[in-house]
């Protein structure tokens, strides 16, 4: 039965991602997306992986894809992209490429062993309750989860930075003549 | 439900770098309405405070975490070469952001941000907490590369991101492989499970560890991962440049000898590719430098080519490359960042100069000609500078590995290289009469600068008339063989 679902969910995040890559309104790629993340969370329960599942739903198929759908609303970036595409070459390459990987994971898949008993994981994870999560996160994976704090830290400042240029202090110093660029934008 | 908390295993110590320093980031980036010298200085402090706090570590293999970061020798040694090359740059910076109107704190609390992530690179005992240092650092880099609002800065910045989140998402796709394969994310834990007897996921280690490659291969330049490289380091300020081409190429390699010289030892499939990318690079980087018109864009296929020499180490075994890495890598700083900031005095824009500009330089400023041959020399290779030794060293571990075709491959382009970091040097002691070049006014080095470059060409000369200061520190195999400790 868990096969069954298995197999149902895996065709429905593949055809979600392919839909994602190929669709050329942009509007349309993100709802390939949802159902990309919608399906990948049920995939989670079926693993029992309750937790993990929810907060897949919330944050991914939820914040993310709202942002996604607002940037692409602010942007009006709704219409299908039609502007003369001059690398085109790479769609039929990338489209070999990612067949023969495909190809090549299946075939390796075939020959999997599962590195650690899946009992054991499924202990772990105690019928997916958040318990399980915050207990590994704190004392397994602590130094990773605060360190993640230091990277959004950097990603706050860093657009910050970038979208309020910040503006160059007077200086003192007698060889601080500016020097001229002609290619300087605005400014 | 829980019977029992285990606390988790948290010593602050072996973390006190990377304290010291996240903590300078976080004055600096509070302090945006103070002097940028004064944050500029606090952030030289925290640097040398920090590289101070790395020698106490020396020796003592400390680690935390559960294994999750590890301040091992190899580790200390990757650290302070970053530490070297940031207090560098930020040495150059002092004189020269002024000057191209980038004179803001927010350039130190980038700066700082990524030397954190980059400590953090060094130090990784896991891979999820080498990725997030990897992620630290890039954002950092993008951030810093966009910084001087040009278009072609813009572009830079943009190119650099894109091409670097996919060469992170690649990464991340190699990382879950390795997991998948070997149900372990600490490299000690990787290491085990590839050496056990029963080790049955063979094709999917190595479909991980290729992709892996592949996500590196985009931050250190390697080709066919390097088109971003010229573009970014021509586009982006050139103390930016400075610190993109010496500093973060030192943490990726740092991370790249961590993940295939220490947790795939046994499983050394990946070898085969890598020396194919490791010979396109260096036929590529050279042979492109070549002909390059612009001195910074030929720095910055420079900078391709020496991913290739670097590669050489990494074929090696970890337990003699990785001793050569280490001394090539600081040579390199060393010489780049040299060469760099003379460049950073002497461009009449941020667009670098033309090579044919250099006529005469010799005659108009006769130290700072000096200090861009000495620089230049080493980057060539010539004894009696640092690039000799660490050519030499690199070459020797890699021959000795068996690497023979490619070591000879590798001299060969290293005269290539000779061609063209010589004709600009060549050209700076050339008379300059009736060249519009003869007329720009000379600059003034400011005491910063002075010293950064003073730093820098008695850094090569030390290292290159007696190599054995650093490369007999790390000369000790046993360091370079990752512990093997119960983390799992």
């Amino acid at each position: 039965m868990s096969a069954f679902f298995f197999v149902v969910l895996a065709v429905l995040i593949i055809t979600g991602a392919l839909v994602t890559v190929i669709a050329s309104n942009a509007v349309h790629a993100a709802l390939g997306l949802v159902a990309t993340l919608v399906a990948l969370a049920m995939t989670y329960v079926t693993l029992d992986a309750h937790f993990l599942g929810a907060v897949q739903v919330i944050v991914y198929a939820g914040a993310i894809m709202v942002l996604f759908l607002f940037v692409i609303m602010l942007l009006d970036a709704t219409r299908p992209v039609t502007a003369h595409n001059p690398v085109g070459f790479v769609n039929e390459l990338a489209a070999l490429g990612g067949a023969a990987l495909a190809g090549a994971l299946g075939l390796i898949a075939l020959g999997w062993r599962d590195p650690r008993p899946l009992a054991e994981g499924a202990a772990a994870l105690r019928n997916g309750t958040p318990g399980a999560v915050g207990e590994t996160l704190l004392t397994r994976f602590v130094l990773p989860f605060e360190a993640v704090s230091v990277l959004l830290l950097v990603a706050v400042v860093g657009s910050i930075v970038l979208v309020k240029r910040p503006v160059s202090q007077p200086s003192a110093v007698p060889e601080a003549q500016p020097i001229e660029s002609g290619e300087r934008a605005g400014a | 439900m829980t019977p029992e908390l285990r606390p988790p295993d948290i010593a602050l110590a072996p973390m006190l770098p990377i304290l010291i320093v996240l903590a300078g980031a976080l004055v600096a980036t509070v302090a945006f309405r103070t002097q940028r010298r004064v944050v500029a200085v606090i952030a030289i402090v925290a640097l040398l405070l920090s590289g101070f706090s790395m020698l106490t570590l020396w020796g003592a293999n400390a680690t935390a975490f559960g294994g999750s970061l590890r301040a091992d020798n190899p580790a200390l040694g990757f650290g302070l070469v970053v530490i070297v090359g940031a207090v560098v740059t930020l040495l150059a910076s002092m004189d020269q952001l002024p000057r191209v109107r980038m004179n803001f704190p927010e350039f130190d609390a980038m700066l700082l941000y990524a030397v954190t992530g980059m400590l953090l690179i060094a130090f990784a005992g896991d891979l999820i907490v080498l990725l997030i240092g990897l992620e630290i650092m890039s954002l950092a880099g993008y951030v810093m590369a966009t910084l001087y609002g040009s278009r072609r800065s813009e572009e830079s910045g943009m190119k650099y991101f894109l091409l670097g989140s996919v060469g992170s998402a690649i990464l991340i796709y190699g990382i879950a492989l390795t997991f998948g394969a070997t149900g372990s994310l600490s490299l000690a834990g990787i290491r085990e499970a590839v050496s056990a007897q029963n080790f049955a996921n063979t094709p999917l280690l190595i479909a991980g560890a290729l992709m892996m490659l592949a996500g590196f291969g985009f931050k250190v330049a390697l080709v066919p991962f390097h088109q971003w490289t010229p573009d970014v380091y021509h586009g982006a300020p050139t103390v930016v440049t400075l610190f993109l081409s010496t500093v973060v190429k030192v943490a990726a390699f740092a991370g790249l000898l961590r993940v295939f010289g220490g947790a795939f030892p046994v499983e050394r499939a990946w070898e085969g590719v890598a020396e194919v990318l490791v010979a396109l690079t260096l036929i590529v980087g050279n042979t492109a430098a070549l002909v390059q018109r612009n001195f910074k864009r030929l720095l910055a296929y420079s900078a391709v080519a020496h991913t290739g020499f670097l590669g050489l180490a990494l074929l090696a075994e970890p337990a003699r490359g990785g001793a050569a890495l280490v001394f090539y890598l600081l040579a390199y700083t060393l010489m780049t960042a040299g060469a760099l900031a003379v460049l950073a005095l002497i461009q009449p824009d941020e667009g670098g100069v033309e090579n044919a500009d250099l006529r005469g330089l010799y005659y108009r400023q006769p130290g700072l000609a000096l200090a861009l041959a000495a620089c230049l020399a080493s980057l060539a290779g010539l004894p009696p500078f640092a690039g000799f030794f660490g050519k030499y060293l690199v070459f020797q571990a890699a021959f000795q590995a068996g690497h023979v075709g490619i070591t000879v491959l590798a001299a060969m382009t290293s005269v290539v290289a000779l061609v063209y970091y010589l004709r600009p040097a060549a050209l700076m002691f050339m008379p300059a009469e009736g060249s519009a070049a003869a007329v720009r006014p000379a600059v003034r080095v400011g005491t910063f600068t002075g010293v950064a470059l003073g730093v820098c060409v008695v850094g090569i000369v030390l290292l290159g008339v007696l190599p054995g200061l650093v490369y007999n520190v790390f000369d000790a195999p046993a360091q370079w063989v990752l512990a093997s400790l119960a983390a799992k």
